[in-house]
């Protein structure tokens, strides 16, 4: 039996350039029953002082390259914004034929705030349009962003386990 | 490994409002930020650029300052590169004295004729055509396939198509690179980002994502990011360090000291090997021996 055939991308959204990291709520920040080492640590403002003559670095060690890399999302960038967001870079980009191509099968499967990482859904013969739509992607809803595709797999499942593999090696850098 | 072999050096406004190369040693925040990003992005080299045009005097000295981010980026190597904005033939006599002073040596030619000298006989690493705007010649197989069979590379910067709000840099460098494949055939090429601000560097299979848009494979698109790429670094290195980019003396200290060091672990590792297999065959023997023994017994 011949079935539809489609790629799961995951796709992972940096904000390389804001400096604002003190306006980060942590996911858990009214749960206290965690103990407090599992709790998120506030991150300190990232200042561009921090970067000293020389190249040395003040406070800004590897913990804060590791954040300004994969960090909870900031106000405005939700599932709804992310699929307006993309949807339109397709449009730019690649124009009402590009559009109507992936339009039948694409679709925002899942994005979460809390890692800024999410995975969508598209035909296997169109996956390259929606992949470079997202690279050619720059703000979403007034927020800069910079995305990466992490991952593209004809099941969910596998985008799954990359997902929480690359989660696990965050958290073990920067816990140490 | 990946390389990115155009990460601008900063420009800073002088008084007089001309843009000059900054040369303090001091806060470059914003490029720190950039290059954390390419690092994090999974780049292992990096070039920042100087761009030059006009006349190439004897006395340059190169704003670059390759380590400054060093000691915070430890896994990443840094390089310096130079790209002379060539549109006059004049200046190509002067390029073997930049030699020393920067690692890789990049031309932009201008006009057609200058673009055949390039590929055909400057003694140059890469070739670095501004791809966001309209080239004013057309791309021959002839020219740029030259370049490739002498191991010159010809670059791509992506970052005027990742750049916000510049839809017709974006449409120039999505021709402009389309004709380069169609030139070269897809072979020396190397995509790098030209990025100015952290967001506009892209991870590099996204890039090769991109450069299946121009025309290439998949595969192509990473080499030109990988191992391409590496290819310039080489071709630098020998141009610099080698006689007729053939010969070259190297003595690393620490690579013959590693070497002695694995020789000594091997021959202990034999030593033991040996060691084991004597065992193995007292063993056998006495087994042997046990079991006759069981035989007789029985």
């Amino acid at each position: 039996m011949v079935r539809f055939k489609s790629r799961y991308i995951l796709f992972t959204v940096h904000y390389p350039v804001l400096t604002d990291m003190d306006d980060i709520i942590p996911p858990n920040a009214g749960v206290t029953n965690i103990p407090s080492r599992f709790q998120t640590r506030r991150a300190p403002p990232l200042s561009d002082r921090n970067i000293l003559p020389g190249g040395k670095e003040g406070n800004l060690g590897k913990d804060i390259r590791t954040l300004l890399q994969r960090r909870p999302a900031p106000a405005g960038v939700a599932f709804n914004t992310v699929n307006a967001a993309f949807r339109d870079a397709v449009n730019r980009n690649f124009g009402d034929l590009g559009a109507g191509l992936v339009r039948a099968s694409v679709s925002l499967k899942y994005f979460s705030e809390a890692t800024s990482t999410g995975i969508i859904r598209v035909s296997r013969d169109h996956y390259r349009i929606v992949w470079a739509a997202l690279t050619f992607l720059n703000e979403i809803s007034g927020v800069k962003v910079m995305i990466t595709v992490d991952h593209v797999s004809g099941t969910m499942r596998k985008c799954e386990k990359v997902a929480i593999s690359k989660s696990i090696k965050v958290v073990r850098e920067l816990s140490g | 490994m990946f390389y990115d072999l155009c990460v601008p050096w900063p420009k800073a406004v002088t008084a007089s409002s001309s843009f000059e190369y900054t040369r303090t040693v001091g806060p470059i925040p914003d490029l720190y930020r950039t290059v954390a990003t390419i690092q994090a992005l999974g780049y292992t080299t990096i070039a920042y650029e100087y761009e030059l045009s006009g006349k190439i005097s004897s006395n340059l000295t190169s704003p670059i300052q390759k380590d400054v981010f060093s000691a915070s980026l430890p896994t990443v190597a840094f390089l310096s590169r130079i790209t002379v904005v060539l549109d006059d033939a004049a200046q190509s006599q002067a390029l073997p004295s930049l030699t020393t002073k920067f690692d890789i040596l990049a031309v932009r030619p201008t006009t057609e004729k200058l673009l055949l000298a390039a590929c055909t006989s400057l003694d140059i690493d890469l070739i670095s055509l501004d791809l966001s705007q309209r080239l004013p010649f057309y791309l021959r197989h002839r020219t740029l396939g030259a370049a490739v069979a002498r191991g010159i590379k010809i670059e791509i910067c992506y970052s005027s198509s990742t750049r916000q709000g510049d839809n017709n840099a974006r449409r120039n460098l999505i021709a402009n690179a389309a004709a380069l494949f169609r030139a070269t055939r897809g072979k020396g090429i190397v995509i790098s980002s030209g990025a100015t601000s952290a967001l506009e560097c892209r991870g590099p299979y996204d890039v090769a994502n991109l450069a299946t848009l121009w025309g290439f494979t998949q595969e192509k698109g990473k080499a030109a990011v990988a191992a391409d790429a590496r290819a310039v670094c080489v071709h630098a290195r020998m141009r610099r360090r080698s006689y007729k980019q053939a010969v070259e003396i190297v003595v690393d200290e620490d690579e013959l000291r590693r070497r002695e060091r694995e020789r000594a672990e091997e021959q202990e590792l034999q030593k033991r090997k040996k060691q084991e297999d004597e065992d193995k065959k007292n063993e056998t023997s006495q087994r042997k021996r046990s079991k006759k023994r069981k035989a007789n017994d029985g």
